[in-house]
């Protein structure tokens, strides 16, 4: 078969709704942008962990505690999922964690925002947990199958990671002291914006997204996952009496549709170059972490080499007697 | 470190799935990250590891021309060999639709080499026959930490 011939067979069975897999043909900018995806995918659920595990050591029950630990815990396994899926394309794990901490690669930007208040665990759960949610469904359907699959498994336990949340902040507001109220509001007024910019740029402006679209990676675009978003968030945070700190949100009853006002993509752009409240911050403790954790790579490297060598060893002297 | 690839049985009565894969210095190792990883949620009842580079997979386009072209002769007979025939787990992907597992367990085959077991498609002993497994060996997560869950959904 020629290129153009594999190209077409390759378009053809995504039209088909197969799966491609590991070791299929595909094109190479198809294996490229994956490995961008699901890498920085990857990425956003390691770096994900700092904004809430800041919180661990200081969660205000023993219940809340062992849920945010269960829920941290949970962000780390789904980076591992998603760097299964990518060193399915070929590329490493080194290469990977390589890129993440000197910048090449990014993760979402969200994350570079601070959580000065308790609160903010719980409106992360609901909000940004929710986005991520709407996010991850779209790609459970992706062409990929190793995606495919890393989505539908990170969707079952991001569900619970959504459910804390919003009990939280409910339970605050319908039923806590002031205080509580206030604090749940002021979360809401620092993660409503930059959880709506976790969608991505509106349709007419996202550069990959076409080819995206074509080859059955995205199955919605930004503006339609963004809006479902809203759709089922804003009537929410309403019924609780919280404010959401946009004046311009109208319901437009033709649609059924909640529209936002301007979303500042300034802002955005500067926090995905680094100028965020927390990307050097972030990046830093990610690093720290790396290199405090050295000494147990050489442990178990070393362990399992001793261990082969005792095996090999055992098996000499048992095949010479 | 090395990668490994975790195959997974939800239940007794199920074929071990892959469920994707860790990086561990060594077996052990490979299958305790492999249970916090992938039975934390849901339930198993049995975990495999296997290095990574120990897998012979086939793609798509294998396949078919498995079925276009006639094995070469010298893998028909290659159970006349006995000297040289090892035993290969065979995995099979079974159906084309959203999943959250890869391959299916199918069974075992003898046979020189992994090629050659993956052209031996007519004699695959299935799983639990002669396998040497024990189905009923304990539960990987204690009683109450399923959440009903379950790996075989298609959808």
């Amino acid at each position: 078969m020629t290129e153009t011939e594999k190209l077409a067979e390759f378009e053809a069975r995504i039209a088909r709704g197969e799966k491609i897999e590991a070791g299929d043909w595909m094109p190479a900018d198809y294996r490229k942008q994956l490995v961008r995806m699901i890498s920085q995918h990857g990425h956003s659920e390691i770096i994900g962990m700092q904004p809430e595990g800041a919180w661990i050591t200081r969660a205000p029950s023993l219940r809340r505690k062992l849920v945010l630990l269960a829920k941290v815990q949970d962000e780390a396994g789904h980076g591992q999922y998603l760097y299964h899926a990518a060193e399915s394309l070929g590329t490493t794990r080194n290469e990977m964690n390589e890129k993440l901490l000197n910048g090449r690669a990014k993760y979402a930007s969200v994350f570079n925002y601070p959580t000065p208040e308790w609160a903010d665990v719980g409106m992360i759960g609901w909000l940004v947990d929710l986005a991520a949610i709407k996010n991850q469904t779209m790609l459970s359907f992706c062409s990929y199958g190793p995606y495919s699959r890393a989505m539908i498994r990170i969707c079952a336990e991001e569900s619970f990671h959504h459910k804390q949340g919003k009990e939280m902040i409910v339970r605050y507001v319908t039923g806590g002291t002031a205080l509580q109220k206030e604090m749940a509001q002021n979360a809401l007024n620092r993660w409503w914006w930059p959880t709506l910019m976790m969608f991505g740029l509106p349709d007419g402006q996202s550069t990959n997204s076409a080819q995206l679209s074509r080859w059955g990676i995205k199955t919605k675009s930004n503006d339609q996952v963004r809006q479902e978003f809203i759709n089922e968030i804003v009537p929410e945070l309403q019924a609780i009496g919280l404010a959401i700190p946009d004046p311009d949100l109208t319901y437009d009853e033709e649609s059924g549709n909640w529209i936002h006002g301007e979303i500042d993509w300034d802002e955005f752009w500067q926090v995905v170059k680094g100028n965020g409240p927390l990307n050097a911050e972030r990046l830093a403790t990610r690093q720290a972490a790396h290199d405090s954790g050295e000494w147990v790579r050489e442990a178990v490297e070393g362990y399992a080499d001793r261990q082969r060598t005792r095996h090999a060893e055992a098996e000499k002297m048992v095949s010479s007697s | 470190m090395m990668s490994w690839a975790v195959f997974k049985q939800a239940a007794a009565s199920r074929p071990h799935q892959m469920v994707g894969s860790v990086h561990a210095a060594d077996a052990d190792m490979a299958l305790l990250q492999a249970r916090s990883v992938f039975a934390r949620r849901p339930r198993a009842v049995s975990m495999w590891v296997t290095p990574m580079a120990s897998t012979l997979t086939w793609s798509h386009e294998d396949a078919e021309q498995l079925l276009t072209e006639t094995p070469p002769l010298d893998s028909l007979d290659i159970r006349s060999d006995a000297e040289k025939s090892e035993v290969w787990q065979v995995f099979r992907k079974v159906g084309k639709s959203r999943s959250m597992t890869f391959v299916d367990h199918v069974g075992v085959v003898d046979a020189a080499s992994a090629d050659s077991a993956s052209d031996d498609n007519g004699d695959i002993t299935p799983p639990g026959m002669d396998d040497g497994m024990d189905d009923d060996d304990g539960s990987i997560n204690p009683p109450g930490m399923d959440d009903g869950m379950d790996d075989d959904d298609d959808g």
